[in-house]
């Protein structure tokens, strides 16, 4: 059963976006242009056509359509990259504008048209280390991975000194499991930029994904010195510690998640789980059942609470949670494993028998995958 | 430059893989708990299906969790005592752990079977160590022999093996003693890869093979763990023995290959998923020197489990042994005997008492076991010790026919997550009058030290110093939700450095061996020389702090049988009741000095010991006198009132 997204009002990504993509991409403009502007102005070059280039018509829609972009009117932004393209097909301007396109689509969620552009602008210009970033973030936007990490491996090529090149590589290796060339790729994002409070974050996932846990809470420890408040790091911190079986580190990691305002239904559910482990259910149904509160359809929440209510002697509210987390997870057997000694401890045979016949049925639907040897837990 | 990476985020969130629900989609490779919910969504990694093209190795320096725990002074301590006592025994078991196919196959990281017994009746404990081998060696008929090392009572021993006639040159496991022919002498059972042999002790210094006549071979099985029980309390001993995987040794599963040769993603031997599992066997006491197999008979062990660790039990107190099996990665079993006026059979009830399963229903890697009333509530309790990513059990006894996992709520489980742990032994170490536990620890797969996951494959061993029942905590029936069980403190650390390094460890006995009242240890180490732990506990006590007593139970029976097994021990000291029983077989692969030892705190004198014996008699002494070991023969008591029901504690 899929367990539902947190929320989290911490995180406003999507607000920030545009206008930081905006920026970016007017720094990145100032930045290729503005040494040309000068260099015509103060070389007075008798080079017709670049002279031109500042007052041409493709140079003003490109100022138009950077102008819209800042102002999110992809529409328009859309229309004066596209007119700079057809007034200057072959020059600075057009590769410009093909990188403007691209922002428009990704922007707009046009990932096919973003790689059609981007697919076309890298054949003309091979070299740009952007063009190549963007196109594998076009890909990645269609989850076409492979492409995504090809394209995003030349761009690093091209450009080694560019931090955010790595970064997005390892974006797209997490999200396709690699987290062997995901930590490989932060570590150089991080070479080139130290200080990346997300990086470190995301290089401890990576190394907690590929058995290096200790090295992954170091990481998560230094996210967090360079961002204190940074979103999910006493989380992750904490989840490190649990995976060490330092439960007792990890609850005041996962209470400080918690303080900090950014508390989702994970951090509540993570610290009721690690209460229940040391034993103190009695702590752990609050935090277990503001879980179930902020996420009501998760059955593992339900599971977690009725199992700790089980512990605390109250039977009757265990029988309704552990029902609740059947419900929303029917083919899970051990709810139905933990219902059956709460019948039974409620003088209800006949009811906990139906429900280990339940159990043992489901348990033999659900064979191990991997691994040889049972850890009584997933791994 | 964070433009770019918002862009990326941002289109993250689009497609609800922002970095919040990377939290519930990214499956964690930890010891967790917790990974239930996120395996729930994305059940395994890319670490788990296949292994990681780049795992890097452990960071230099890299701590293990323990070395981050603070270390206090311990109140137990053990010193390591080997080489002085002139134990000289090197455990041979499969292939070695170095290389990236170190430990190739899965027998090759179980040996490690220790008893402890009295073989030549002088009153002190003696060793007897089970060795394996290696394929190789097996196929060249090479020997590594077994030993038997006698106690010398100046606090050294003499290998004895060969006058003994008991090299045993085959590749063997566990170890169980018994006198099964109510002899006098204590009798010995070894399982081996290839079937069990049964070794009967002559009396004068000697044993010799009588498995055939026996008719105990076990039908070429791999056996394991083994103890001799009289389940039908006839007056003899009947022997149950551990199975674990029924395997071919000219078509061994390729190391690393297939969905069961691996670790969290890292290639590793083989199993026990995967291959065939080899039923238990149980063979009942005919009591002419053979024996029958009634495995089929009773219904034991239908789905041949991968059993690894046993024990004799009397759970209901109904003065029939029960049996409790550990099995590895199948469903542990707990054997109910239905004895009312009469042996009925067995019925197995280990999932309607909550002990077949984890408390999520999940199987377990089940591999020691030991029992013993932790609590002081008049019911046996038992402690089962599981893989690593996982933690121990301590199942209380709720008296009414059920189990509770109370490893968390007693300070005994979580601790243990990055362990994999084997032999488990309760005992007073420091005589207050509470158990507590030693745990022997050490992985199956070398493979984990090339990373940093907190597990390794040496460990330490885990010893828990029981803390008794809370202050202002009454007696009698303790439970989880009143706050009222003991707890323990993990103080192994601080407990000698012998018990503060990290071993490869497997079998794990118990003993008096010098016969002071302090219960010393015997741990085997895989590939490598046991350690003989010695007791220092009770001598760093300072002057001021008060004296702690002790009294030994030998169990000597007449119309039971003559090891007293099964006998349920009620002593009452200082007013108050404390209940054991006499057995040999417990932990893993081991056997213990069957003596009943128990800590008087500063009581320095028993009011009454009752016995009820496997025949039913039950019968009294009083007034024994502390710090001794106390020799109570069958018939020589006041007799009392046969009673099923426990004695409460206060």
């Amino acid at each position: 059963m899929p367990r539902s997204v947190p929320q989290f009002g911490a995180l406003s990504w999507s607000q920030q976006l545009p206008q930081a993509a905006v920026l970016r991409f007017l720094l990145r403009f100032f930045s290729r242009f503005l040494p040309l502007l000068l260099w015509l102005s103060t070389a007075l070059l008798p080079c017709l056509s670049s002279a031109q280039s500042a007052s041409s018509p493709a140079a003003a829609a490109l100022r138009r359509g950077q102008a819209a972009l800042d102002s999110r009117d992809l529409r328009s932004a859309e229309q004066a990259f596209l007119q700079v393209r057809q007034d200057a097909p072959n020059r600075a301007e057009a590769k410009e504008a093909s990188i403007g396109l691209m922002l428009v689509y990704l922007q707009s969620h046009r990932a096919t048209s973003a790689v059609l552009e981007g697919s076309d602008a890298v054949k003309q210009w091979p070299q740009d280390a952007d063009l190549h970033h963007y196109l594998g973030l076009a890909y990645f936007q269609q989850e076409r991975l492979a492409d995504a990490d090809a394209e995003l491996k030349r761009a690093a090529e091209l450009n080694a000194h560019d931090a955010a090149i790595p970064f997005d590589l390892a974006l797209v290796r997490l999200q396709a499991q690699r987290y062997s060339d995901a930590a490989s790729s932060l570590a150089t994002s991080l070479h080139l930029r130290p200080n990346q409070a997300m990086a470190h974050l995301l290089l401890g996932r990576a190394y907690q994904n590929t058995n290096r846990t200790e090295e992954a809470l170091q990481q998560f420890e230094m996210a967090l010195r360079q961002d204190p408040n940074i979103p999910l790091g006493h989380y992750h911190l904490g989840y490190a510690y649990a995976s060490l079986g330092r439960n007792t580190e990890a609850i005041v990691e996962y209470e400080e998640e918690i303080a900090h305002g950014n508390a989702n239904a994970e951090a509540f559910y993570q610290a009721g789980r690690c209460l229940s482990e040391l034993g103190n259910a009695a702590k752990a149904v609050p935090y277990l059942r503001r879980a179930t509160e902020l996420t009501p359809e998760d059955g593992n929440a339900w599971y977690e609470l009725g199992k700790a209510l089980a512990t605390t002697g109250d039977g009757s509210a265990a029988d309704q949670a552990l029902r609740k987390a059947i419900a929303f997870n029917p083919e899970n057997p051990s709810p139905h494993y933990q219902l059956a000694r709460v019948l039974e401890k409620l003088g209800r045979g006949e009811e906990a028998r139906a429900e280990r016949a339940k159990f043992a049925e489901l348990k033999k639907r659900t064979q191990p995958m991997t691994g040889g040897m049972a850890s009584g837990r997933d791994q | 430059m964070t433009t770019l990476h918002r862009i990326t985020l941002h289109r993250m969130t689009l497609h609800s893989i922002t970095l919040h629900s990377m939290t519930v989609r990214f499956v964690f490779l930890s010891t967790l708990s917790a990974l239930t919910a996120l395996a729930a969504l994305a059940p395994f990694t890319a670490a788990q299906t296949r292994p990681q093209p780049a795992a890097t190795h452990k960071a230099a320096g890299a701590a293990h969790p323990a070395a981050s725990v603070k270390v206090s002074p311990s109140p137990l301590h053990f010193d390591d005592v080997t080489h002085a006592a002139g134990i000289d025994f090197h455990l041979t078991c499969g292939s070695t752990p170095q290389g990236k196919e170190g430990k190739q196959y899965i027998m090759d990281s179980m040996c490690g079977g220790v008893a402890v017994f009295d073989y030549d009746h002088d009153g002190w404990m003696d060793i007897f160590l089970v060795n394996g081998s290696t394929l190789a060696d097996m196929r060249a008929h090479k020997c590594n022999p077994s030993k038997l090392y006698r106690n010398n009572h100046d606090g050294s021993f003499t290998d004895v093996t060969k006058k003994a006639g008991l090299e045993h040159c085959r590749w063997g496991f566990g170890v169980a003693i018994g006198d099964y022919d109510n002899d006098g002498w204590d009798d010995l059972y070894i399982t081996n890869l290839d079937g069990g042999t049964l070794y009967r002790n002559n009396g004068n210094g000697t044993f010799s093979d009588v498995t055939a006549k026996a008719q105990v071979d076990d039908a070429g099985s791999w056996g394991t763990s083994v103890s001799f029980g009289d389940y039908d309390n006839d007056g003899f001993l009947d022997l149950y023995v551990t199975n674990y995987v029924d395997l071919d040794l000219n078509h061994l599963p390729p190391f690393g290959q297939g969905k069961f040769c691996s670790y969290r993603g890292i290639p590793v031997s083989c199993g026990p998923r995967g291959l065939k599992g080899s039923r238990d066997r149980l063979y009942h006491n005919n009591g002419d020197g053979t024996f029958s197999d009634v495995t089929e008979k009773l219904g034991i062990d239908p789905d041949g489990y991968f059993g690894l660790g046993m024990i004799w039990l009397d759970y209901d107190n109904d003065g029939c042994l029960d049996l409790y099996v550990a099995d590895d990665s199948s469903p542990s079993q707990l054997y109910h005997n239905k004895c009312k006026d009469g042996f009925h059979g067995f019925e197995e009830v280990g999932v309607e008492t909550g002990l077949a399963y984890s408390a999520d229903g999940r199987e377990q890697a089940g591999m020691g076991v030991d029992s013993a009333d932790f609590d002081h509530d008049g019911w046996l309790d038992i402690a089962k010790i599981n893989f690593s990513d996982d933690t121990n059990n301590l199942y209380r006894n709720d008296g009414h026919g059920g189990f509770e996992d109370v490893a968390g709520a007693t300070a005994f489980g979580p601790v243990s997550a990055p362990f994999l742990g084997f032999g488990v032994k309760f005992a007073d170490f420091d005589n207050d009058g509470w158990d507590d536990v030693f745990v022997a620890n050490g992985h199956v797969n070398p493979q984990v030290d090339h990373y940093s996951f907190g597990v390794s494959y040496a460990e330490r061993p885990l010893v828990f110093h029981s803390l008794g029942r809370p202050a202002g905590a009454a007696g009698g029936h303790a439970s989880q939700s009143s706050g009222t069980l003991p707890v323990f403190e993990e103080v192994g650390l601080a407990a000698g450095p012998a018990v503060a390094a990290k071993h490869v460890a497997r079998g794990l006995a118990s003993a008096d061996f010098w016969n002071r009242g302090e219960t010393d240890l015997l741990m085997t180490v895989l590939d490598g020389s046991p350690i003989l732990l010695r007791n220092g506990t009770l001598g760093r006590r300072t002057a001021s702090q008060p004296e702690h007593h002790w009294v030994s139970i030998q169990a000597v029976g007449t119309k039971s049988n003559r090891n007293g097994y099964g006998a349920r021990v009620d002593l009452l000291a200082g007013g108050e009741h404390r209940i054991g029983e006499i057995r040999g077989g417990s932990s893993f692969l081991s056997s213990s000095d069957p003596r009943l030892h128990f800590g008087l705190g500063n009581i320095a004198k028993v009011e009454r010991v009752t016995i009820r014996w496997p025949s039913g008699r039950s019968e009294s002494w009083s007034g024994i006198a502390a710090d001794q070991v106390v020799l109570l023969r069958e018939g020589t008591g006041h007799p009392v009132a046969a009673t099923t029901a426990p004695v409460a504690s206060h």
